[in-house]
């Protein structure tokens, strides 16, 4: 794998995790400071199943989807109903505690060894076409009945309630979904460095990702991609600049929170712009008429 | 009768009695800790409702200040402790001036504080990083001699120093808040942000000062955390355990953060013993996930769905 393509197939990784950390913050307004434990859920998932099985890369990666989808689950069900404080507790103590457990059960994960060894069998098309589709299933999860839900939801609870969504069943379900999203990352991510460790998958990285998130836009799957894409390889072209890079990176969060609250693309998707086009065309063919 | 009570306090019972005492000395000790975070983040979440993650950043950096005007002038505990928790003050105040100013004015959503606060936690982080690299300080010794020896049992002399300082110190936010015109305001601000600007207060300045108590409580924390550990930029993710404290204790809820602190430290000190320190966050995340189910409304708090 020469340079670039390596670059550009971690990068395709982080942008899917950062996608379905849109799904969580932009769409529903779930603040997970843990949602990095989902990728090590499936990045352990896929490097246990690679080294000791000899299943498929694809059953491994839905057998991956699944663990993290299931531990969502059994996270998010005692928190949906409470507070957004609680979830963002409750996560990040997921997060510690299964760092905490892969570090102690040395015997099967190989403790702060981490896996090793795990067959490379990532390439930068497969990641591309893995992050179309994720995109269409994102695009379309916005689209759907849910994806309107988890909008009314996040702007306000209490009258998405009153309108007759339960509020605890979409947040669950925004949950579970992002969260199969963000450990299908992990298991690619395991696919593409080889090897897993439990340190990577800090709440520093969820934190990252939101960030990212609400650089792009609250509401706007382009502008997430795009901020992902820039965000993702800046640290390759800034790697001169160490650590200033961070810095750098929480000036330009702070100063977009502060001065565009909305994000660089707000509410606006691609899509608008081609249909403006669209639409500006008809009316010129219609005045030609 | 004498002889009575002489048998049953026998050695095998005095010593188990010993070990237990010792056990929630500790836990004491540590949930003090513990409880001061909780109270500085509960300060913010009362008054602003959105939980404030650089406030672990504050009480790195504070922590590593006071290594470095320690080293410098030599000071002792006392005075070393003031005016690090001045610095504290000061700085919350201007990560308040930073973060969270203009998301007021706007009156923005929860999420940006959120997102605000988190950046700057990790940006001071940061900061302590590129100043003082990632490696390890420790503060002199303080206390000659560090254990104290009783009938063969050792306690450590820095934990109950800190545990009476503990006390003072919430003693005396306890006298700001519910004795003072400040502690007043602050906690109508936290009842009412729009009534209390009809009844002639300031909220700007109401907001700023109780950032700086919360930057000087902060600032506390992270020397007792440096003395109880060691100093490295990571120790911002104490926050954490403070929020956990919170919200077992209710959030918002001042008494409730005292209590969840401590509850949470003699809670980590006895799992510790069963299981060993590795599997301490895996039992402290099972505990707090059973208690939400059964008592989310946490130990004093109400349980309130508040608009957004």
């Amino acid at each position: 794998m020469s340079y670039y393509s390596a670059v550009m197939t971690s990068a395709i990784v982080n942008i899917i995790a950062i996608l379905s950390m849109y799904t969580l913050m932009g769409l529903t307004g779930i603040f997970s400071m843990g949602q990095a434990a989902f990728m090590c859920v499936g990045a352990y998932a896929t490097g246990m199943l690679a080294i000791h099985s000899h299943l498929p890369m694809a059953v491994i990666v839905v057998l991956s989807i699944l663990a993290g989808m299931v531990c969502a689950l059994l996270v998010g069900f005692p928190v949906v109903k409470l507070r957004r404080d609680y979830i963002a507790m409750i996560t990040m103590g997921f997060g510690e505690a299964i760092v905490a457990l892969l570090n102690n059960m040395s015997n099967i994960t190989g403790g702060a060894n981490g896996i090793n060894n795990i067959p490379r069998k990532m390439t930068l098309w497969l990641g591309v076409i893995i992050l179309a589709l994720i995109l269409v299933i994102t695009m379309n999860f916005k689209r759907s009945k849910y994806g309107r839900y988890c909008i009314a939801v996040k702007n306000d609870e209490l009258s998405a309630a009153a309108m007759g969504i339960n509020v605890a069943r979409v947040k669950l379900t925004a949950f579970v979904f992002a969260s199969g999203i963000t450990a299908l990352a992990g298991s690619l991510l395991a696919y593409t460095t080889t090897y897993v460790e439990p340190t990577a998958f800090g709440f520093t990285k969820s934190i990252d990702w939101i960030s990212f998130v609400f650089v792009g836009g609250v509401n706007s799957l382009t502008g997430t991609l795009l901020s992902g894409m820039i965000f993702c390889t800046l640290p390759e072209i800034l790697r001169f600049a160490d650590m200033y890079r961070i810095i750098a990176q929480c000036a330009i969060v702070l100063l977009v929170v502060n001065f565009l609250p909305n994000g660089l693309f707000g509410e606006h998707e691609f899509t608008d712009a081609i249909a403006a086009i669209r639409k500006a065309a008809k009316n010129r063919k219609r005045g030609n008429l | 009768m004498a002889r009575l009570l002489e048998t049953w306090i026998s050695q095998e019972r005095m010593e188990r009695f010993m070990y237990y005492f010792q056990m929630l000395l500790n836990g004491l000790s540590l949930g003090a800790i513990y409880a001061i975070i909780a109270l500085g983040f509960t300060l913010i979440y009362s008054i602003l409702k959105f939980s404030n993650f650089s406030h672990g950043g504050i009480m790195v950096v504070c922590a590593y200040f006071a290594y470095v005007i320690q080293r410098r002038y030599n000071l002792n505990f006392g005075m070393m402790m003031l005016i690090t928790a001045a610095f504290g003050a000061v700085l919350a105040c201007i990560v308040q001036y930073i973060g969270f100013e203009n998301l007021r004015a706007k009156r923005s959503n929860i999420m940006l504080f959120f997102v605000s606060s988190s950046t700057l936690g990790i940006l001071l982080q940061n900061i302590i990083v590129i100043t003082f690299s990632s490696t390890y300080y420790a503060y002199p010794a303080f206390f000659t001699p560090p254990f104290i020896d009783v009938n063969g049992f050792t306690f450590s002399v820095s934990d109950m120093i800190m545990l009476g300082i503990s006390a003072v110190v919430i003693l005396g936010l306890m006298f700001l808040l519910y004795r003072t015109r400040l502690g007043i305001a602050i906690r109508a601000l936290s009842m009412d942000g729009d009534t209390v600007k009809l009844m002639g207060i300031n909220v700007s300045v109401v907001v700023a000062l109780t950032f700086m108590v919360s930057g000087a409580l902060a600032a506390v924390a992270g020397i007792f955390c440096g003395v109880n550990y060691i100093l490295y930029p990571q120790l911002n993710q104490l926050v954490f355990k403070g929020m956990i404290a919170s919200i077992l204790g209710g959030l918002g809820n001042i008494s409730g953060a005292l209590y969840g602190g401590i509850m949470l430290g003699v809670l980590e000190v006895c799992f510790n013993n069963a299981f060993g320190a590795g599997l301490v966050p895996v039992f402290s995340f099972v505990f707090s996930m059973i208690f939400l189910l059964v008592r989310p409304q946490g130990i004093a708090g109400k349980y309130v769905l508040d608009k957004v």
